[in-house]
């Protein structure tokens, strides 16, 4: 593999150059973040862009509760700098301590707290981005509705570096939440756990993050206080006033399932859990080429998941499931190599329970397939994104 | 059209879906503006398969289709200017499943937003996005425009809770994108690309939406003030509190009296403006959140400010603020809206601005804002039969989207660009930017047959 | 020049700006689904007549006599743009510049303002109407009861009650007195027992409804000042019917502003009062010691010219709890119209099945034994759609309950 064409560009005009001469120089470009994540064959005509130095915040505003920065912040220095101020930027991803802003949005990577907070659109509300014709462009700004024209921002968000790169965002900020408390229940099997969830999602106790993992997915933690069994991890927080009550409400609906539950309340101990978890699952992600993405619906996946584990055994020896309950969407990481048949049997699985596979394809319909030929050329006239070779 | 055309629709669809009476042409020449454009054929689809035979011809035959739902649009978006067929899908409304532990409602687009809260609230669920419009207007006409409604601050726009839809391009094609789960399968979201697009990339047959359970409680503050200066203040400063209200809306003192004339809920006819403001949760969040805003209002010079004692009360307040556009008519025989969006902050500067220019054109203008989100209504009032007037009304527009846009504000906060703000859209986007759209556009519709030339000009 | 040109008629046209909230509520646009058979597309239309871009076409005519008069618009209008009076002008219009059909004009210029036709045209259908198909047009002609003898005919003034409260005089209307004398009895004896002095008036005349809804304000005028006149010693003016109740407080819209006359029959309207409104309102009958006459779940439907017309929605609800011995439930949809819309009903045939059948549905959905209502053209239009439909509930006058004879 040769990475010796590493690009790190100081300011939006140098990457509007760098990218005019992939343009005229036949280059193909790519994110530095896919070297670790996405193993990609390249070669001698491959531009790796490093965001590093476009790393500033150009302006808290606070009275609109909005933050300006360059994409390349770090995702986990940002909320850290964000929460010192009283602000809460409430996306949280596997690769927050290792990807730039620009990574995460541009990839759509799933939010463990998704579900409550909404995905990246929300809080993306303006964006300057150079574009794979040569383009500078801003779009947005500080309002939160804005339904001017068509919505290129949503469009450029989950575009995995297809479009163009994002190297400025003004990004909507909540209020930081009074109170975080994180409860780990163990229980006997997935399926349970993930029943809990289901019920938990239907109370109105509006976890932040609510996950259930598999007894391997349990290591992630890396925490001696917790039993190592599958495991249903949820995070609270909101208002101080009604913290108790919506605890007392979790406990009541796992009780029934006699599961012990495990509360964390210090700060410190919740920031120290997410970090580890986050950092073992970015690490297993790194490793691995048969990621396996998938959603369900919620009703069904207690009895997919089920099947899952006991059915996969059989291709690998040992994986470890993560669900983010709140949306029904999860993914198996094989933990040794996989049998040859593994996609396949997962995916017979999910289409018993209509799961469906997030991977990275195509529409199956061919005149949307050409719409999206048509975006491409619109975007990316020169064909310079790395990733533009295969379907989107 | 030549009547081999129209002829030809008629083996589509039921004859009886399709008119061409001067009469009935008439009522689909316009929508909620004062704009106009008349349709040569009006056609009305049952199913899938008819909206794409019908597509199939028009791509074929290089027809206009505008497609419509209940006409309460705000911008123009939905009269057929350039004629052709004005597609109207008020047929084609069937809820068709709704699945409450897999939060998740499969619509027809021409259901209407209020007839499916009424399936959704006995269960304890609903569906957030409420347009004002909301007992009017179409579901499809919501997703078309991303609508939003006052609850947006805190719970988002039409794009947050549209999960996938069945679409037909423009050659007739059906595709699905997006699915009945909670998230998008396709890598490249298509799906929230298509809300906001105004009738441009295609025509939505069935929608996925997301709905969400009632919250346990809420509590409904009204607050008055003698300057809007007080009242927008108080707004940013409830969010630096660390609350973010479902809702927190303004109006100005004439809106305040034209609710008053419309609905006389005894509100105070001297205050300069009023803040509804509503937050919800668990029981126990209230009390310190009303407690922490009343203090915000205090600082502000807040004149009276009162907590909703009953769910009547609550209603007959949402009532007024919902009707409230139109009660304006009552003061001038008709009103132009603008859905200009600034910064929360700059709000006050705004205002002052719209206040200049209403004495500068000696035209009222009425104000109302979901404050929270920086999205105002300015209402200008004047009479449509006098031209004058109404070239005044114009420039007044104008210059108060100029202002929007100075502020680092947007043309349309949830109406859409249509074509009533066309005009205007080249002061917002840089050339390259109105060029990648228009490349985007003829992606979706490379004939430009599709609600031709709104939001910009496309050509062929 | 057309009355729609003219200057207030002109202005209200103006004032509609479309914003589209009318539509939904419009019973018979949920029918077509087409902007033409709803509220604005109507507008749109006599604002075209009147600036001259549209002829009075067929179909002009057959868009603008599809409304029901249910007033629905009217309320959900935010301007305060009213609907129904805007396509009565049109009526009006109509009536002027084409003139009506004889299937129109007959009855209503010839028939009901006059007495003695009126009676002979009743009975005739009386004896005639068994020997023609039992449903005409969705019409359930079977269970229409036409009585033998009219209740004014037959009407003998029973013992006053002594030192009465008040002088009232009982206005049937039409419909009630060839239909429902039964009804009409109740009232009489309901009002005389809460300690009345009932007159019934025999010259009473139709109270102009029909013939102002079909844009014949004249015959209206001439029937306002008739009633005027027969009950001019009365302290009250009550009815049980819910049309005739919202025409006879209004017929100040029917008489130019400022005139003389518009000032005589608005004095005469202030008189006017439903009879729940009457027995609710003045003289606050004591309903906490009252035995209903029925027993069982009843559920309510409002008349829309009593919900709309008169605003009255609280007083018959209010009799219904609290009478004691029934049950009451509340109707989903309890305000739309039922359908019958006086000669709607036989002209869109097709609409006003589906909007009466979407009635029984909500009939249906409350599982009650009986409906009771406040409006005879409401009684009969639901009492005949759910025999129609085979459905067993009873159709009651509010006044029935009251009476336990």
């Amino acid at each position: 593999m040769v990475v010796n064409n590493i690009v790190a560009p100081e300011d939006n005009k140098e990457l509007q150059v760098i990218i005019r001469k992939a343009i005229s120089d036949k280059e193909k470009l790519l994110l530095k973040e896919n070297l670790e994540l996405n193993a990609p064959v390249l070669d001698e005509k491959t531009v790796v862009l490093d965001l590093v130095n476009l790393n500033k915040i150009i302006e808290l505003d606070k009275d609109n509760f909005t933050v300006t920065v360059e994409g390349g912040i770090n995702f986990l220095e940002l909320q850290t700098l964000l929460a010192e101020k009283g602000f809460y930027f409430p996306m949280d991803t596997y690769a927050s301590g290792h990807a730039s802003l620009s990574y995460n949005v541009l990839h759509a990577l799933p939010s463990y707290s998704l579900g409550e907070y909404g995905n990246y659109r929300e809080y993306v509300l303006g964006i300057e981005a150079v574009l794979f014709n040569g383009d500078l462009i801003n779009i947005g700004g500080k309002n939160i509705k804005n339904v001017s024209g068509l919505d290129i921002i949503g469009l450029m968000i989950g575009s995995q570096e297809s479009f163009g790169i994002i190297n400025n965002f003004t990004l909507r900020l909540l209020p930081l939440p009074e109170e975080k408390q994180v409860v780990i229940c163990n229980f006997k099997d997935i399926k349970t756990a993930q029943e809990a969830a289901l019920q938990l999602t239907n109370k109105g106790i509006s976890p932040a993050k609510l996950l259930v993992v598999n007894t391997s997915g349990a290591q992630l933690l890396e925490n001696t206080k917790i039993t190592k069994s599958p495991l249903l991890i949820v995070e609270l927080e909101g208002f101080k006033a009604s913290m108790q009550r919506r605890v007392d409400m979790l406990q009541e609906i796992v009780m029934p399932y006699g599961a012990p539950c495990l509360i964390m309340t210090d700060n410190t101990e919740i920031k120290e859990v997410w970090n580890k978890f986050r950092e073992n699952q970015y690490q297993l992600l790194s490793k691995t080429a048969d990621l396996i993405s998938f959603s369900g619906f919620y009703t069904k996946l207690p009895e997919m998941l089920t099947e899952l584990d006991r059915e996969l055994v059989k291709h690998c020896p040992a994986f470890t499931i993560i669900i983010n309950s709140l949306i029904g969407s999860g993914m198996i990481i094989p933990l040794g190599k996989v049998g040859s048949d593994w996609h396949e049997e997962t995916s017979k699985i999910m289409d018993e329970y209509q799961g469906k596979s997030l991977d990275k394809k195509s529409f199956k319909e061919p005149g949307m397939g050409i719409v999206q030929a048509r975006l491409k050329a619109a975007f990316d006239p020169a064909n310079i994104s790395f990733f533009g070779g295969e379907k989107v | 059209m030549n009547s081999k055309q129209i002829n030809y629709l008629k083996t589509i669809v039921d004859p009886k879906n399709i008119c061409t009476t001067k009469e009935e042409l008439l009522v689909y020449e316009y929508d909620a503006t004062l704009l106009k454009g008349a349709p040569e054929v009006i056609v009305f689809p049952e199913t899938t398969e008819q909206v794409s035979r019908i597509l199939t011809y028009a791509f074929q035959e290089n027809i206009p289709v505008t497609t419509r739902g209940a006409g309460t649009n705000l911008s123009g978006g939905t009269i057929p200017d350039q004629g052709g067929i004005a597609f109207v899908l008020t047929k084609m409304n069937k809820v068709l499943e709704i699945d409450f532990e897999n939060r998740v409602v499969v619509v027809e687009p021409g259901t209407i937003n209020q007839e499916l809260q009424d399936m959704l609230t006995p269960h304890g669920y609903y569906y957030p996005p409420d347009p004002a419009s909301m007992k009017a207007c179409t579901i499809g006409g919501n997703v078309g425009e991303c609508s939003g409604g006052p609850r947006c601050l805190k719970y988002g726009v039409t794009r947050d809770y549209i999960l996938g839809m069945e679409m037909v391009l423009s050659t007739g094609e059906v595709v699905v994108i997006g699915s009945k789960q909670q998230v998008n399968p396709d890598p490249l979201d298509i799906v929230k690309f298509m809300v906001g697009s105004e009738g441009t990339l295609g025509v939505f047959t069935k929608l996925f939406l997301k709905i969400k359970k009632v919250s346990e409680a809420k509590k409904t503050m009204l607050c008055t003030f003698d300057s809007v200066k007080d009242a927008s203040r108080t707004v940013a400063n409830i969010v630096r509190e660390g609350i973010v209200p479902t809702t927190l809306e303004l109006m100005d003192n004439l809106l305040i009296n034209c609710a008053e004339d419309f609905i006389g809920l005894g509100l105070d006819r001297t205050a300069d403006a009023l803040l509804l403001i509503e937050v919800d949760g668990l029981k126990e969040e209230l009390d310190g959140q009303v407690e922490v805003i009343k203090k915000v209002c205090e600082k502000n010079n807040v004149k009276g400010f009162k907590i909703a004692q009953s769910a009547k009360e609550v209603d007959q307040l949402w009532t007024a603020r919902r009707t409230v556009i139109g009660a304006v008519a009552r003061k001038r025989p008709s009103y132009s809206m603008q859905d200009v969006t600034v910064p929360r902050n700059k709000l006050p500067d705004i205002v002052e601005e719209i206040v200049n220019i209403s004495e500068k054109y000696n035209l009222p203008i009425g104000v109302l804002a979901h404050a929270g989100d920086g999205n105002l209504h300015p209402l200008v009032l004047f009479d449509e039969r006098n031209k004058e007037e109404v070239e005044k009304v114009h420039e007044a527009e104008f210059l108060i989207c100029k202002k929007a846009l100075s502020l680092g504000g947007t043309l349309s906060g949830e109406h859409g660009i249509g074509l009533l703000k066309k005009p205007f859209l080249d002061q917002e986007f840089a050339p390259e930017v109105l060029n990648l759209k228009r490349k985007i556009m003829l992606a979706f519709d490379s004939k430009n047959i599709l609600n031709p030339d709104k939001i910009l000009e496309v050509g062929k | 020049m057309s009355i729609l040109k003219e200057g207030k008629n002109y202005e209200l046209l103006n004032t509609c700006n479309k914003c589209g909230f009318c539509v939904q509520g419009c019973s018979v646009y949920k029918e077509h689904f087409n902007e033409a058979y709803g509220t604005r597309g109507r507008i749109r239309l006599i604002k075209a007549v009147a600036n001259g871009e549209l002829e009075r076409t067929p179909l002009y005519e057959k868009i603008i006599n599809s409304c029901l008069m249910c007033e629905e618009c009217s309320k959900n209008c935010p301007s305060g743009v009213q609907g129904h009076l805007l396509v009565q002008m049109a009526r009006e219009d109509l009536a002027r510049e084409k003139g009506l059909p004889f299937a129109k004009k007959f009855p209503l210029e010839k028939v009901l303002p006059n007495n003695n036709l009126r009676k002979l045209s009743f009975h005739s259908f009386r004896l005639g109407k068994n020997i023609i198909p039992q449903t005409i047009k969705g019409i359930n002609i079977k269970s229409l009861s036409i009585e033998k003898v009219d209740f004014l005919s037959s009407y003998k003034p029973i013992h006053k009650p002594e030192n009465p409260k008040l002088k009232v005089g009982f206005f049937v209307g039409c419909m009630m007195n060839h239909t429902m004398a039964q009804v009409a009895n109740s009232i009489v004896r309901v009002l005389t027992k809460e300690g009345c002095e009932v007159v019934v008036p025999k010259e009473q005349r139709c109270c102009g409804t029909p013939a102002y809804v079909y844009g014949q304000s004249k015959v209206t005028r001439e029937s306002a000042f008739q009633n005027l006149e027969v009950f001019k010693d009365v302290d009250v003016i009550v009815t049980g019917c819910a049309s005739c109740g919202n025409m006879l407080k209004s017929y100040g819209k029917v008489f130019p502003e400022d005139s003389k006359e518009k000032e005589l029959v608005e004095a005469f309207s202030k008189k006017v009062r439903d009879i729940t409104q009457f027995l609710v309102d003045d003289l606050k009958i004591d309903l906490d010691n009252k035995q209903s006459s029925l027993k069982g779940k009843v559920t309510y439907h409002d008349p829309c010219h009593l919900v709309r017309g008169q605003n009255i929605t609280e007083q018959p609800r209010k009799i219904l709890q609290d009478l004691k011995g029934d049950d009451y439930v509340e109707m989903p949809g309890a305000s739309k119209c039922c359908g019958a819309s006086g000669m709607f009903q036989y002209f869109y045939p097709e609409e006003a099945t589906a909007i009466s059948n979407k009635k029984v549905e909500n009939i249906k959905k409350t599982k009650a034994d009986y409906v009771v209502t406040n409006c005879p053209a409401c009684y009969q239009r639901i009492k005949g759609s759910l025999e129609i439909n085979r459905m067993p509930q009873k159709v009651m006058h509010i006044i029935e309950l009251l009476d336990s004879k």
